[in-house]
This record gives structure tokens, sequence and C-alpha cells, in this order.
């Protein structure tokens, strides 16, 4: 499976860590423990479509939002979080 | 005898000529024979028995699809067992040894099997060994495997290299029969860059004994014109003797090059095999189509062949595979085969075809070679002792009534077509049924590919010439390039129409067991049982009856098999479907697979620095993570035991150095930095002044511990953390994970400084006196460098970063250096602490020492505790929100009857070891009947206790120093009785260290 | 100050080589006076870090990602998005410091010059596509290889820079003579 870096190109994703489900949104540090814990625990492990983060550990160590199917392995769309890829200059 | 060479003809080198051996009996071969080929020629049918009733078996065709010329060649740790004979090259002075018989492959003691055939049918391990309660499996299991079962292994170490290889192109295509050179040629012609793989050592597939004629030549004549031009072109990579074995996701492709199976050692240093990994924009599969055998009472008899296996033997080696040769068909490619055979030399009797009516023209041209054709026919048994002699005949529509017994010693059956779908499997839909011709075809393509030619249903070489040349327009254009128009080859060539076939796959005669899987030594009515014992799924009939299974995957029996299972349910094959084709096509080495993965090269190895250094003192070694570490350092007479000891000691009463480069260091730098480290340590960094250190632990979001170390801050917007040596590229991670998912504005960034710095702690009484005597440009008194004071300075020229900081209990320092000049500093040291008896001490002492001082490290830090079970609840912040305080207060994280942290003091005398549980139980029970309370985390031998101490999480721990319990460790057949204490055995109010 | 060490000891040293003769294949060890890396702060006027960039190297500021520009003795890359590595003679990086983070690398990093049939040997460690058009002259990528994560340079067709961390040289060393066997290796004069 190749997962293609907005930054690096297609690289194999031995390139790449997991690093969780992206559809999971952190909430404030200051959140109660009842919504860290749904941010932690709760999962909904789809058959297809699912919102993936990873890390380009061995390219850019940029972390990618990943749009996979968990069915077929094709990816509908990657995206770099919290990073412009252009940067600023 | 049957076989033999003629006299002419083939793409052998008749000028040369070589022997190997098989089962001992000296063969001779030319350059260009197969192991099958000569086999053949000197007249050999029985090469292999089967695999479950022991049957002899000899040669049924001659390329990727044999399922049962399966021999093993080569001896010692190059033997390689289960290679098909007609893949495998003819080598000057190879040994070939024959599979799965005793004591010989002619008198085959368990041949006997075959006696026991009606209770040995489908599912018969299953019902016989499988059922709930059996033991018997267990019981028999080592004999069953010996009686049914492939090679053998050589269980020695493989002395040759086997490689991998990235590859990229635009246009990858598969096979170079004539519709891959046609596609080659046009992907080629349009700039394209183009790899062509071809399992053979020779390009051209099926042009090499086709009869055709291409533009006025021979068609291998223009194949290796073709396949010249090719070569010469700096965008074409031709790469013979490479099977492509694999579509996997996103257009790669595995395939393995037999670099040097036909050497009987590699040369030089060219690996034996080297696997690659093909990345392609688009694909054209022209993988050709394997020739269907027909399923009849002695269709496993050595001497039955595909009709197009003993054509390519005659044309492409100059080999009769009879000298009274049989063909029996359902179609009219067994009439050019029968042709090509006649023109070739080899002696044909008669073409039994199963249709009422011969194709005339054919028939004409057949008949003119002197072969009687017998229209309306069909083979109904094949008879002989260890080989075909006669052969039965009956009418097409009574099988069972047999008219006429004809001599024959080969009988070759033409039973169809099935196009080599198993890539366009991998990588698309189920392959579709097409009526047409009788056979699967490739289904819709999930990745970048054309099939084409017979792989497509393209059967005629007119038909695969035009598709090769759509399927390379297609891919041209698929790669955004311009085609170019080729001209069109003209061919002359008499097949009639080779989808013309008759839907027969079993000819229900009646007279004995009929194989379907000759590899698996399954039959027509295995398949049968299968289906009224109720399954009906292809996928199920596959693994009940073993059918398809092993190296062969069904290349000749899927067909037939599904027919039968089909006719069986009332339905049609395309509605019963195939089973799914999986990697790999053909068999492929592990070797092949772990390519230099393997000893020395397994995975990487990380080394300090000063690794050379360690290496020259006598440092024992050990593996900590990637990283190498010194675990002591041995003197004359010394084990690691006796030598962490006397290092340890050595740092108590004078001074010791220790590399600890391996600590993990990041740089966390920016306006923001203070911030953020506020949010992601347990404690707060953002008050930290500027030139001191302190002591972080951060937690994970669930609340657990994470990580900890140091944090020096360097600048008023620069900082250095540490972290543990296990951790260091996980904490790297989830910093930067929070950076960009939480927190992208704060204005820091973070980046690893682990390889940068070469760090040694310097530890001890006599440590101020050492550095002073080593190091310029700082005051190492207390008064001039507290705890947790850094300082910059000079040793030997080079530049250092120093840290007062003790994980020992001693007065200690950190001296950070450039990696390069880490050897230069450590050595000046050494050099410097000569007189006060420095010691260079490892992995074993530290972790003594640290022990003695109840600091909690790896072990402790498992993912599993908490700031509360390592009684380090008082350093985290009340002021401030940080990652993990939400969850850390959950109440299982702070339930009081948790395992905590204590330290345990061995009462005996004996060491407590890690992994050992604390019990009550005054004694070793083989039951171990006591409720474990806890575990022991580390372990030392303690200098200043002169005795064992431990670590442990203890249920309630820190309620019970002074209780005295067990430590049960019955693996290694231990059972302690220990006291439990306060982790902190040495100096607990720190006296020594701030000293 | 003293000479900076090698990472890879003797392995690397004069006269060092395996595998098939005559070589194929020249590996030299890389020794830059800096290996910098300036990571861009978030909220940094652009300008600002134009103008600093353009200061450094000529071009510098327009890198696109994968693309380097050589000046004054040392080679500016944009290796990453908001990152860029500074390789060669020691820059003067004063003005920098308000838009990015500095890091100096110059320790941490092991590098070796693969030179003749590199692209072979490159291709039996990583799968990038080491074509020039998959891979030009001039051209810096971030790319797992031989088990590593390196930092790679095209300098010529037949020439590249393979830079891992310090403390992996060895690996990367065997992995890269390894690779070379076949078309044979000798040690290269050391690249300062």
């Amino acid at each position: 499976m190749l997962i293609p870096c907005p930054a690096c190109g297609p690289r194999e994703t031995t390139e790449f860590v997991y690093m969780g489900d992206a559809s999971v949104s952190r909430p404030a540090l200051d959140a109660p423990a009842e919504m860290w814990a749904a941010a932690v625990y709760d999962r909904t492990n789809p058959l297809g479509r699912h919102q993936e983060l990873w890390h380009h550990t061995y390219g850019c160590r940029c972390i990618l939002r990943v749009t996979r199917d968990t069915g077929t392995h094709a990816i509908a769309g990657v995206a770099l979080v919290g990073m412009d890829p252009e940067g600023g200059s | 005898m049957s076989g033999y060479r003629l006299a002419q003809g083939g793409l052998i080198d008749r000028s040369r000529a070589f022997t190997f051996t098989f089962d001992g009996q000296r063969i001779v071969a030319h350059p260009g024979d197969t192991i099958a080929s000569a086999l053949i020629a000197r007249g050999t049918r029985l090469v292999a028995r089967s695999f479950k009733y022991h049957r002899p078996r000899g040669i049924l065709a001659a390329g990727a699809e044999e399922p049962s010329a399966l021999v093993t060649v080569r001896s010692g740790g190059r033997r390689e067992p289960n290679v098909q004979a007609t893949m495998a090259e003819a080598v000057d002075g190879l040994v070939v040894e024959s599979q799965n018989r005793w004591p010989s492959l002619n008198y085959d003691v368990l041949a006997v099997n075959q006696l026991a055939a009606p209770v040995l049918s489908a599912g018969f391990y299953y019902k016989t060994f499988m059922a709930p309660g059996q033991k018997a499996w267990m019981r028999y299991e080592r004999a069953i495997r010996r009686a049914a079962g492939l090679g053998i292994a050589s269980g020695e170490p493989d002395p040759d290299r086997y490689e991998k290889r990235a590859a990229h192109c635009d246009v990858l295509v598969v096979g170079s029969g004539a519709a891959g050179l046609v596609a080659a040629t046009s992907a080629a012609a349009a700039g394209l860059s183009v790899v062509v793989a071809e399992s053979d050592p020779r390009l051209g597939g099926a042009l090499n004994w086709s009869g055709a004629t291409i533009d006025g030549l021979p068609a291998a004549e223009w194949a290796a014109l073709r396949t010249g031009a090719l070569a010469g072109r700096e965008n074409v990579v031709l790469m013979p003797r490479t099977t492509v074995y694999g579509y996997f996701d996103d257009q790669q492709l595995g395939a393995v090059e037999r670099v040097a199976d036909h050497k009987l050692a590699p040369e030089g240093h060219e690996p034996r095999q080297r696997h690659w990994t093909i990345r392609a924009r688009h694909v054209v599969l022209a993988t050709g189509a394997f020739e269907r055998t027909l399923v009849f009472p002695g269709n496993d008899l050595p001497g039955v062949m595909l009709a197009s296996a003993a054509e390519r033997y005659a044309l492409a080696f100059g080999v009769a595979v009879g000298r009274s040769v049989v063909l029996f068909t359902t179609g009219d490619s067994g009439y050019r085969a029968a042709c090509n055979l006649a023109v070739a030399g080899v002696a044909v009797s008669t073409i039994v075809d199963a249709r009422d009516t011969a194709p005339e023209a054919l028939a004409a041209e057949a008949r003119a070679h002197g072969i009687t054709v017998r229209a309306g026919m069909v083979v109904a048994k094949a008879m002989g002792r260890a080989g075909v002699a006669r052969v039965a005949l009956a009418d097409t529509e009574q099988p069972g009534h047999i008219v006429e017994w004809i001599p024959a010693d080969a009988l070759l059956v033409a039973g169809g077509w099935s196009p080599v779908v198993h890539l366009a499997s991998q990588s698309g839909g189920p392959p579709r049924w097409d009526e047409r011709i009788k056979a699967f075809v490739p289904g819709v393509p999930r990745g970048a590919w054309t099939a084409a030619g017979a792989c497509n249903g393209a059967l005629s070489l007119a038909e695969a010439v035009s598709s090769g040349s759509e399927a390379g327009s297609t891919a041209v254009a698929a790669c955004g390039a311009t085609a170019r128009a080729m001209p069109c080859p003209s061919i002359v060539h008499d097949e009639g129409d080779p989808a013309a076939t008759l839907a027969l796959f079993e000819i229900e005669s009646g007279y004995g067991k009929a194989f379907v899987d000759l590899q698996n030594d399954v039959t027509a009515d295995d398949v049968r049982q299968a289906h009224v014992e109720g399954y009906v799924s292809v996928e199920h009939l596959k693994r009940y009856t073993t059918l398809g299974m092993a190296t062969d995957q069904g290349k000749t029996s899927n067909v037939p098999a599904l027919a039968i299972m089909a006719k069986a349910r009332g339905l049609t094959i395309g509605e019963v479907g195939t089973t799914r084709f999986r990697p790999p096509f053909t068999g492929v080495a592990l070797g092949a697979l772990a390519g230099r993965e393997i000893g020395a090269h397994f995975k990487p190895v990380r080394r300090t620095a000063l690794d050379d250094w360690h290496l020259a003192n006598g440092a024992a070694m050990g593996n900590y993570g990637l990283w190498q570490r010194p675990r002591a350092y041995l003197r004359v007479g010394e084990d690691i035991s006796a030598a962490y000891k006397r290092e340890a000691k050595a740092v108590r009463g004078g001074v010791g150095l220790v590399d600890v480069s391996t600590l993990g260091k990041i740089v966390v730098a920016g306006p923001d930095a203070g911030t953020f480290l506020d949010r992601v340590y347990a404690n707060t960094f953002s008050t930290l002044a500027v030139g001191r250190a302190r002591y972080g632990i951060m937690l994970r979001e669930d609340g657990f511990v994470f990580d900890d170390g140091t944090t020096w801050r360097l600048a008023e917007d620069r900082y250095l953390m540490t972290t543990t040596t296990a951790n260091a590229a996980a904490v790297l991670q989830h910093l930067e994970l929070w950076l960009a998912t939480a927190w992208p504005d704060l204005r820091v960034r973070v980046a690893s400084a682990t390889d940068q710095w070469g760090a040694m702690a310097v530890a001890g009484p006599q440590a101020r006196a050492v550095l002073a005597k080593a190091a310029s440009g700082i005051d190492w008194s207390h008064a001039a460098m507290p705890p947790m004071a850094i300082r910059h300075g000079e040793i030997a020229g080079a530049p250092v970063m120093a840290c007062r900081l003790s994980f020992s209990g001693e007065v200690a320092y950190e001296i950070f250096t450039g990696s390069g000049h880490a050897l230069a500093v450590w050595e000046a040291l050494m050099q410097a602490g000569a007189s006060a008896g420095i010691v260079a001490y490892g992995v074993e002492a530290m972790g003594a020492l640290r022990i003695e001082k109840g600091h909690p490290a790896g072990a402790e830090l498992d993912g599993r505790t908490t700031l509360h079970d390592l009684g380090l609840d008082g350093m985290a912040s009340k002021k401030k929100q940080y990652i993990g305080k939400a969850l850390m207060s959950r109440p299982v994280l702070t339930d009081p009857s948790r395992k905590r942290l204590v330290g345990l003091v061995s009462l005996d005398g004996t060491p407590v070891r890690g992994g050992a549980h604390i019990v009550a139980g005054p004694a070793m029970n083989g039951q171990l009947q006591w409720q474990s309370q806890g575990h022991v985390t580390s372990w030392t031998w303690s200098p200043v206790r002169e005795g064992y101490i431990a670590l442990a999480l203890v249920e309630r721990g820190p309620e019970r120093h002074g209780e005295r319990l067990y430590a049960a460790d019955p693996v290694r057949g231990a059972h302690t009785p220990v006291e439990i204490t306060s982790p902190i055995f040495y100096d607990p109010q720190g006296v020594r260290q701030n000293a | 100050m003293p000479e900076r060490a090698s990472p890879f000891g003797e392995r690397l040293a004069a006269g060092a080589g395996g595998g098939t003769a005559p070589p194929g294949v020249t590996l030299a060890w890389l020794n830059p006076a800096a290996f910098v890396e300036l990571l861009e702060l978030p909220g940094v006027p652009s300008a600002q870090l134009s103008d600093t960039l353009a200061a450094l190297a000529p071009g510098a500021a327009s890198l696109a990602l994968g693309a380097t520009v050589d000046h004054a003795g040392y080679t500016v890359g944009r290796i990453a998005p908001r990152r860029l590595v500074v390789i060669g003679a020691t820059p003067l990086l004063a003005g920098l410091e308000g838009g990015f983070v500095i890091v100096d690398d110059s320790h941490a990093r092991a590098g070796v010059r693969v030179a003749g049939a590199a692209a072979d040997v490159l291709g039996k460690g990583l799968s990038l596509d080491l074509s020039e058009r998959g891979f030009a002259v001039g051209g810096i990528a971030a790319v797992r290889g031989f088990g590593l994560a390196l930092t790679l340079v095209r300098r010529a067709g037949d020439t590249f820079d393979v830079y891992c961390a310090r403390s992996f040289a060895a690996s990367l060393l065997d992995g890269l003579a390894d690779a070379a066997l076949e078309a044979g290796w000798r040690s290269g004069t050391v690249l300062n």
C-alpha cells in the first residue's frame, strides 16, 4: 500500500506510523473527564471510508489526514494537518 | 522408453552437450533444455509419485502449469524441493531427485495407499482426525505428514545471497508472447519506460513453438527480431527468467528474477534470486493461456500430456514425446498441434475429436500427414502399468461403451484453454465466464491494467497480435503519451478457430479413478462427494477436497472441477464462479522475500560515538532497542555480575564515567516553547530559569505515565528535552502530533537532537575533582554550580555543555559534547580521573545505582503505571492544564488497592529477579496456589546493602513497609523471602548528591 | 578544537572496499562543516521569511519542495513543508533567528557519497524512483532506505549523497557496501 504524501509523493506504508482515528476531535485540556474518556476510548471501527492520522516518520515528519477505505485500502484523499504545505515563505 | 530426441529442430544448442543426474542416473542435455525436456528425450516417463496415493506420475505440461513433475534440485545447503521440472533449466552437473517415494521411484512402498483409496477420499483427514474429542491427529500426524507430502527442505543454511530491488516504469508488460511483444513495442515507440517480464529464459512465449509464419519469418525468428529491437532501446528493460507472482495494491507488483538458478552456484557476487517490487503506471497482462486437460479414467498416467506441451517439446526442444502418439481433442487447436508435431517428425497416429464434425481444412491437413481422424469419439480410459500403453475409444454419446483399443505410448490432451487470469484476479473483480471460449477471462480491473492476447481470451495468433496492439495503445494513452501507428504484422497460420471447443470437461465412462487435480490427488468423485456432503461454495470445495491447493493453485484443475461442481448443482460454470486467485502465482522462495534482511542485516543497529572505545575496553555489549550499549566492562576473570558490582562500588567510593548518549534529546524552541512544555509535562517548565534543568514527567492522554527525563532551559525560547532511551522516537512523534492537531498556532518547533550530542555522566565523590582537572571555563564548586545548573566550557579543546544532575545519588554531572568530539572528551576524562581511580561503568551498574535511589525507569514506566503508583503525585501541577490530567484522576487510577512502587530486600541472600510475583505463601508449590499481589520490576545487587534488592509494584505497597512476603519465580525455580521497604534504599535525604 | 571523528571509523578508510573488481562504485565519507536544519516558526510573516532566506542564498526563498540551490559552498534544500536544510560550509545564520528555529545537526549526521552505479546500489535499499525523471539532479528527499531515515541529495546523474543519523552510520555503510558488492566498491576521498 502506498500513501500519497502531499509533501513527498507516494511512499510505502513502511515510512508511516499510524496515529489514530482522525475523526475524533480532542477536547480542550480542561474539558471534563467524560469528554476525554469518549475521545480516548470511543471508536466506530467502520468498514469503508475512514479518517485516519498518519505520521510520515521516515519522510517529512508531517501529520497526514488520510481518507482510506478500510475494505479496499483505496485512499480517497490526503491532507497535511496543521501545516500549509507551501509554508510561510 | 517412449520419448526421444528428434534429429533436428528446436531452439537448443545441439553443438554442446552435458549431463546431470536424475536419481543417480546420468541424463544428457543441451543448453536450452529444461530438466523435463531432457528427461523426455532420455525416454523417462515416470518422474514423480503423487501426493496422497503415491501413484506413478509423469510430465503433463511444459511450463508453469505443471502439477506433477516436482523434483528436488541441488544438494547440501543449496537443496531446493518442489521445483517444477518443466521450469528448471538443465545444468551441467546438477543433482536432481524425485520426491515423495520410498525406497525408490520405481518401487514405492506407499503406493499401497492406492488400495486404501476408498477411505482416503475428500475430507478424509477432517473426518478421521479432526472430529471433536479425537486425539488421533496428534498421534498420527508425523506418519501422515511423511506419507503424504512434497519434497524435503535442506535443513541447512542457504549459502547464497538473495536481494531485493525496486523498479519503476510507465508500462510493465507481463509475458512476452505475441501480444506482449506487440504491446511493449507500441509503448516503447511512444517513448515510455517499459519493463517486459518473462518467466522463460527466452522471450517470445508461444511464438517459439507455434509453427506460424509472421512477416515471412518463422514465428520464433520474428520474436527474436522483435526482442532484439526492444533490447536495443534505452527506455526498455527486458527481464527474462523473471516471474511476476503478485499484483498488489497501488500498482505494485512482486516479481522474482532467477539470476543464478540456471547455474550450479551463483558467480561472483551475484545473488541467486532477486526480488523485484515493480511500480508501474499501467500494466499489460499478456500472460497467455494454459491448455486444459480432460478428466477421464487413467488421465494421470505417465505419458498423458497436454497437446500444447508436446508441441513445445518438439518445436522448442527438438524432443518427441512418444513413438506412437494419440491426440484427444475437444476443439480445433488439437489439429494444429498434431500437424505441427507431424511436421517436426513426431509420429501421431490418431486424432480423437469429441465433436461430431471435424474441421474440414485442418482434418484434411492432418490426414495428409498420415493421421487418422476419429470424430465423435472420446477417450474412455487410458491403460498401462507405468505409463500409457493403450487407449480405449468410445462414442461421445456413450462413453461407457468401449468400441476400440488403440496402442499409444503418449496420449495428448487438448481440452480447451484457460486464460492465465491470476494476476488480473489479484487486482480486479472475479474472473468472468466467457461462453464463447468456454473459459474464465479477466474480470473488472481494480488496478490500472489491460489484459491482452490469450490472457484476454484472444486465443488465435491473429487475435493476440491485434489485442496486444490495442493494449499497447491503451497503456500509452493511460500514461498520457501518444501512440504511434505501427505496421500490422502479416500472419500465415492455419489454426482454425482455437475458441471452437466443446463444453466437455469430464468423460464419465465409469472405468476407474479420473483425476481433476493431479498435484493434490483429487478425483472427479471427490468433487461430487463434497457436493453430496453439502459443500456448495467453491471456496469451501477447495478447502474440503484440497483441490487447487499447494504450489499448483489449480492452474490445470480449476475449470474441470468447477464444471463437475456446476453439473452436480445444476448450474452453469459462470453461476458457480471461480475461487479467488491469491499471490503467489508460482512458488516464491522465502529467501527471496527475506532478501538481505537476515543475520546481521536483519535490522539496523545504533551505536554511540563511543562504541569503538567500549569494544576496545572489554565491554560486554547488550541490545537496548536498536542501541548497542555496554552492560559492563569485564576485567580478566570477571563475569558481568562481578564487573557491575565492582563498577557500582567504585562510583559510590570514588568516581565513574558512563556513556548516556542513548538518551533521547529533543530541541523544543520558539517563543511559545515554555507554554507548550507546560501542556506536555505534568509539572511546570515555563517558570524554569535559563541555565537550569528540571526533572519532568509526562502523561499520555489516558492519564498513564508516558515518559520522564530532565529538560534544560538553554535560552528564553529554547529548551533541550531529554527522554528515556526507549521512548525517544515515540515522545518526538507525540509532540509533533499534538502540535499539528491541537496547537498549530503555537510558535514552537521540535526536532530530534539525539545524535547531535555525545553524552556522558561523571558520578561519585571524586567527580568534581576530575572535572576541575579536565575542563576549562567552568567553576564546578557547589556554590558556583548548584544542582540542576547548566554551564558551558571546554574539555580536550571541544566545547561542552554540563549539567549538575544525579540519578546515582552521588555528586554527578552530565557532559554533552558534539558526537564527533565525544571520544576526545571521554578519553580526556578517563585520563584526568586516572589518579582518582576512575572507572568506566555500564548499564548494569547504572541500574544498580538508580535502583538504590528508587528512581523509576523503563521497567516501572511500562505504560500501566500512574503518578500515584510511582509515588510521584506530588510532581503534578494543580495550577495548570496538561495532557492526561483529565483522565489521571479517574477512580480506577486512584484506587488505593492499586499496585504501587515499593522496595524489596532479599532476606536469604539470593537474587529476586524481574518478573517474579509477590505472594504470601512460604513454599514453592507446583500449582502456585497463591494469589499474586504484585511483581518485581527491577532488581540488582546493592553495593551499599551488600545484598540483593529490587523495586516492585505491590498492592497497597506504601502501606506495607516492613511486611514479609515471598517473590515467587517458578520458571527459574526460586521462591525468595523478601521484606517490603521504601523504594529509596540509599541516602533518602539526598545529602550526598547535594554536597 | 579536535577533529571531528568519522562515524564510520576504519570501515571507510582509504583502501577499504569489497566485491567485484574493477569497482563500479565509490563510497566516500561526507564530512561537511555544517548540517543545519531551519524550521519555520508559525505566525511569522512570509515576507520576513523570504527576505532572510534570500540573504542565505539567492533563490532559497522560492525553492520548491524537494529542490536545492547551491551557494557559497553550501547547499540549501527544502526537504519538507516549512523545513529547510543547509549542508556544506558553515553558513551565516544570524538573520534567520526571528523566523526560524535553527537546529545544528553538524555532529548528528553520517554521510556517504555514492558515485558510479549509484542508482543500482540505492535501488536495492530504497523504493524511490531513482530515474532522473523521478528524482532530478539537485533533488533532495527525506526517505526510508536500508531500514533507516535518510536524507538523499542527487548531485549528478550517477552521484548521490546519503545522510542518516550518526548512530546508524555502521548500518548505513553495511547496507550500501552489501548492495554494492555486485558492482564492486572502493572508498573514495573524504569530502569536507
